[in-house]
């Protein structure tokens, strides 16, 4: 077999070597051991020998090539051998274009950096001298840290020049809707806008202390917000659930055996609702002040109990999936929800929020709307009850249903004629068909 | 100048009746136990610098081709169960303790069922359960942990010996001069043996010592010191045998000195420009193997092609052991942080 | 501690004797090398009496030689004795680093975790006995950058013990510094035999308005500063994280986010020091957002230890030094 020159590594950094001259010529005979190329690396020139007896053929390395490692640059045959075919297919211009391509490419990364300076112009924002305490605390607020005066060096702004601050505006009631602000909808509390509450506290033994940070945080200004500014109305009603649990007891099994996944009501009541409100659209959309915004896609936020806290992951685009779809998808959220391994992309865009606190043995609750949604839906237990149907009374497992809605956005008989055709369609699953 | 084969037979060498009366003193097993380490040594290193070459390893590797009786004949002198402590051109010494040669080429290109689990690579290879206690890539830092084995072997009341190998340029460094005195007061179970191939990279050792030998120093601490052809393997096992009884007894440490010559430079960057091609073609005349397989076919220990076909099984286990490493796997690059501390 | 009977008070140099003499009672293994610990009993007394209860062999005094000593160490320790090694002043460590560093903390790593070296190496450091350049330094900075080592630097003779015996029992490199000036120090210490866990810092003084992280001496100076100014009001929080490498980050985290402001006092020169660590630490940490002023580092200026009394003093950090920037830190903004 054809015995390969190659460009050895002489040295530990060495990654090409510049060829510079053949010492024998195509067809010569040579020794092993026998010089037969000089190349050169940034440190000397070596002189490379032959690795076998024999006839040199297919030289292809060219002088002033440049020449990776371990590349081969031509081969000693035996007599009666001949070149492989890849030698006789490569030349030496292939490697030269290479090394083009290399330098076009050099040539492009320069250009672009030479115009990245311009990004990089000041943008003409006033430096501001705060903690990272004062800064954190300043963002929460909404403050301007700008505006407030610093009692550090250079205007350094302390936490306590925050809390001053504060405590000087004068607390202000929230008079008029056009207040509050459209962005504050997609943001947080404006708690400025709150009267400050002064109370004493109980005189009693502190059990522990926690600060308010990161979800808890995000969750209290939330609520406070929507408690404060959007004019909740609740409507509910009772739902027969029989029909929905011969649906769960038929098609169950088979869902469970093609995906492995159990069917849950919360399941059937999120597939229910989301293709329900394409019928309603002014249940899914959202208040921005001056603007309604209705919209096409419903993502359903599944209210989901962790131990500290409250969790929404998202079921998106609700209103494209089947059951089947509903359920697998469900399901692995809720799953990835217990394992802590939600990502914020999973928990956040919502249109619509179901809060189902049934199996935990709550009849019926209202729940508080999570803005910018327009509605929120509280499900209780299923129970056995006593109902009349017909003149006879008979068991039924009946579950409550308690609409909450933002009464500036959607008015009661929208509200009543959305939670009435859920109720019908639980009570008639194959109205969804 | 540094020593020419001329003067270094001269001075050193045995005669022809000694060997052969060595010869006849061994086993023949032992003898071709030798040889064969010897020749694995070549082929290894023949192959790890061909891979090198192909840019199959990363970083830099020390070869020892040529230098392949001092660490064979030494070892050759020692039990299974003492141990060794070497340097960064220490191939050989890990071959003749026994290491695998899988496992060693699996070090060699990194990957995680090296020896070193691809952690250490060619300068820092230890084959810690066969008594191979490491190479170390700081010249000379073997020697004072190599009192504290020593000491160890003492304080355990053990009856093992370490072989301490170490270079013609370790012999230099501070820490020489601390570990053999300490070791020759407190009487440790230690050889201490300097592979003297009379180069410190491209220092000639005439020119970094103002004495002859090595093996000189050895009267600074009032120990035994000798200097021996360090390409006769029987010459080194004869010194370095006598040398082990004496750590085995009590008696203390001694020093001995395998004048070689190594082929390669000292590491693949090396250019060789300190010395001249003329010499180095002098020392390839003196090849340690060839010396040996001559002697040992005039002894009538084994035939020409006996030696053929152990030449062939050497260089084919090489080969083998090359292929099945190169299909391990590399190492993980994760929790690298929890490999560092005990538990 | 047990609280039940008076605890009986003994030195830092005795501690650091009892936990040695305990251990190697304990562990036929353990043994201590280096030089003067034997007959002479340490040049500052802290192996006295032990030649005459372990021997030569076990207690064994050795020529002038840190780096055979190190070496010695290192290669007792992967044949699985316990070697305890004293270098007699923290400077000549450098002699020994070679050993140290390069194979010590680096042969179970290299060698693919096929060997462990449990050793100690016990060292007084520090200055203020006017030794001058060569024979005053705290070079803990260098070996809490040799991933392979652990640091320990105790305040107080009951840390000394436990963390001694703690030392000893860890299968790693453990650099053990003792600072010359606390030897003399007394405090309570249990007669059994007891360790405290690596990695556990100890907030010597709880306090409200500022974290100080004191270092090795700086912690009986922290603590007389807060004295000071509590005085005024001031309320600092002494934390001693006891253990350098590894680090108990929390205590120092949870301490930074309770009083948002930290001062980091040590002996060692302020630049490549320690202090620069542990500031980053707390800077990139949860601790961050509640940060209401800079981190601040008093520590030994950029000078080699001078001899005259009165520049030595200058040097590094006195209480009187601790007690103004604190109280700076402390109040501002406030």
């Amino acid at each position: 077999m054809a015995t390969p020159i190659i460009m050895p590594k002489v040295d530990m950094v060495m990654e090409k070597g510049i060829f510079m001259e053949w010492l024998k010529k195509e067809g010569q005979a040579v020794q092993k051991g026998e010089t037969i190329y000089v190349m050169m690396t940034d440190k000397a020139s070596i002189e490379v020998e032959a690795p076998a007896s024999g006839i040199l053929a297919g030289l292809s390395a060219r002088p002033d090539d440049q020449i990776p490692v371990s590349q081969v640059v031509g081969y000693i045959l035996q007599p009666g051998e001949s070149l492989p075919e890849a030698a006789r297919q490569s030349s030496p211009a292939a490697i030269t274009a290479d090394m083009q391509a290399n330098t076009e490419l050099a040539e492009e990364v320069k250009s672009l950096v030479g115009n990245g300076d311009s990004a990089l112009k000041k943008n003409g924002d006033k430096l501001v001298r705060a903690t990272p305490l004062a800064r954190n605390l300043a963002r929460e607020m909404k403050l301007d840290l700008a505006s407030i005066p610093g009692s550090g060096p250079r205007g350094r702004v302390y936490r306590r020049d925050v809390e001053r601050y504060l405590h000087a505006r004068p607390p202000k009631q929230v008079e008029t809707m056009s207040e509050v602000q459209p962005a504050q909808v997609l943001g947080f509390t404006p708690s400025r806008q709150m009267p400050k509450l002064i109370a004493a506290l109980p005189a009693a033994r502190e059990r522990g202390r926690v600060v308010l940070k990161g979800p808890r945080a995000i969750i209290a200004q939330r609520l406070t917000y929507s408690a404060a500014a959007i004019p909740h109305i609740h409507l509910s009603l009772y739902v027969d659930m029989s029909e929905a649990v011969q649906l769960r007891e038929k098609v169950g099994p088979a869902i469970e055996k093609r995906t492995g996944q159990r069917v849950s009501f919360t399941a059937i009541i999120a597939h229910s609702v989301a293709h329900l409100l394409g019928q309603h659209p002014v249940l899914n959309s959202s208040f921005l002040g001056e603007e309604i915004v209705y919209w096409e896609d419903v993502h359903l936020g599944i209210a989901t109990n962790m131990d500290e806290y409250l969790v929404v992951p998202v079921i998106r685009e609700a209103q494209r999936k089947n059951l089947e779809e509903t359920v697998v998808e469900l399901n692995r959220l809720v799953e990835r929800a217990h394992s802590k391994k939600l990502q914020p992309s999973e928990m956040t865009g919502s249109t619509f929020t179901i809060s189902n606190l049934g199996m935990m043995g709550i009849e019926s609750f209202t729940a508080i709307i999570n803005p910018p949604e327009a509605a929120i839906l509280a499900v209780g237990k299923i129970q056995d009850a006593a109902v009349p149907v017909g003149k006879e009374l008979a068991i039924r497992p009946m579950m409550a249903l308690t609409l909450a809605v933002d009464h500036r956005v959607v008015d009661g008989a929208q509200a009543a004629k959305f939670l009435a055709g859920l109720k019908e369609v639980l009570e008639n699953p194959y109205l969804l068909i | 100048m540094p020593y020419q084969v001329r003067e270094v037979l001269a001075e050193l060498g045995l005669d022809r009746s000694a060997q052969c009366q060595m010869v006849a003193d061994f086993l023949a097993k032992k003898l071709v136990w030798m040889l064969e380490k010897m020749l694995l040594t070549r082929y290894f290193e023949e192959n790890a610098e061909e891979l090198y070459t192909r840019g199959l390893v990363h970083g830099t590797m020390h070869l020892s081709i040529g230098m392949e009786a001092s660490p064979v004949g030494s070892i050759a002198a020692i039990e299974p169960d003492d141990y060794i402590i070497h340097h960064h051109r220490g191939h050989g010494h890990t071959i003749a303790k026994g290491a695998d040669i899988t496992l060693m080429m699996a070090e060699f290109i990194g990957k995680e069922a090296g020896y070193c689990k691809g952690r250490g690579g060619s300068i820092h290879i230890a084959d810690i359960d066969g008594g191979n206690l490491g190479a170390t890539g700081i010249v000379g830092s073997g020697l004072p942990t190599s009192v504290g084995i020593g000491l160890a072997l003492q304080m355990q009341k053990s009856d093992r010996v370490l072989l301490s190998f170490f270079g013609d340029g370790a012999a230099n460094i501070g820490e020489f001069h601390e570990s053999l005195n300490m070791a020759s007061v407190w009487k440790l179970p230690i050889v201490f043996i300097c592979d003297n191939n009379q180069y410190g990279m491209s220092m000639p050792a005439e020119k970094s010592m103002n004495i002859r030998h090595v093996a000189e120093r050895a009267s600074a601490y009032g120990i035994p010191g000798v200097t021996v052809d360090g390409n006769d393997v029987l010459a080194v096992h004869h010194a370095v045998k006598k040398a082990v009884d004496r750590a085995r007894s009590g008696e203390g440490i001694s020093l001995v000195e395998n004048l070689t010559y190594r082929w390669r430079g000292h590491s693949k960057s090396d250019r060789n420009l300190y010395r001249t091609a003329e010499e180095i073609k002098e020392w390839r005349q003196n090849d340690p193997i060839v010396r040996f397989a001559r002697l040992l076919i005039e002894c009538r220990v084994i035939t020409q092609a006996e030696f053929d076909q152990f030449d062939k099984k050497c260089k084919d286990a090489i080969t083998q052991a090359t292929e099945i490493a190169a299909t391990f796997p590399e190492p993980d690059p994760r929790n690298m942080e929890l490999e560092v501390y005990a538990p | 501690m047990s609280s039940d009977k008076p605890e009986r008070e003994i030195t830092y140099l005795d501690a650091v004797r009892e936990a040695m003499t305990q251990e190697m009672r304990n562990d036929p293994r353990v043994f201590l090398l280096g030089e003067d610990v034997g007959v002479y009993g340490g040049a500052f007394g802290a192996s006295r009496g032990m030649l005459e209860e372990f021997g030569a062999e076990r207690v064994r005094d050795t020529p002038i030689s840190e780096a055979a000593i190190a070496g010695a160490a290192t290669g007792a320790a992967i044949m699985g004795l316990r070697p305890i090694f004293e270098i007699m002043f923290m400077d000549f460590v450098a002699i020994s680093m070679n050993q140290l560093v390069n194979q010590a903390a680096k042969m179970r790593f290299m060698f693919g975790g096929k060997v462990s070296v449990p050793l100690v190496m016990r060292t007084p450091a520090g200055s203020g006995t006017g030794a001058a350049a060569q024979h005053s330094q705290s070079l803990e900075a260098w070996f809490v950058a040799s991933p392979g080592i652990k640091v320990v630097a105790p305040s107080t003779p009951y840390d000394a013990k436990g963390l001694l015996v703690s030392a000893i029992r860890d299968n790693n490199p453990v650099v053990f510094m003792e600072h010359k000036l606390l030897y003399r120090t007394k405090g309570p210490v249990p007669e059994e035999l007891y360790s405290i866990p690596l990695q556990k810092a100890e907030i010597k003084r709880p306090g409200r308005h500022l974290t100080v992280i004191a270092i090795s001496i700086m912690v009986p100076r922290a603590l007389e500063a807060a004295e000071i100014l509590a005085k005024e009001g001031i309320e600092i929080e002494v934390v001693d994280p006891r253990s350098l490498k590894p680090l108990d980050k929390q205590t120092i985290t949870d301490s930074v986010t309770k009083t948002g402001r930290l001062l980091i006092v040590h002996e060692a020169p302020v630049t490549g020091g320690f202090g620069g660590e542990l500031a980053a630490v707390v800077a990139g940490g949860e601790a961050f957002d509640r940060l209401d002023a800079p981190i601040r580092r008093l520590a030994g200026r950029d000078i080699p230890i001078p001899y005259n009394r009165g520049l030595e003093r200058a040097a590094v950090p006195q209480v009187e030094d601790i007690v103004a920037v604190a109280r700076e830190l402390a109040t501002q903004g406030r």
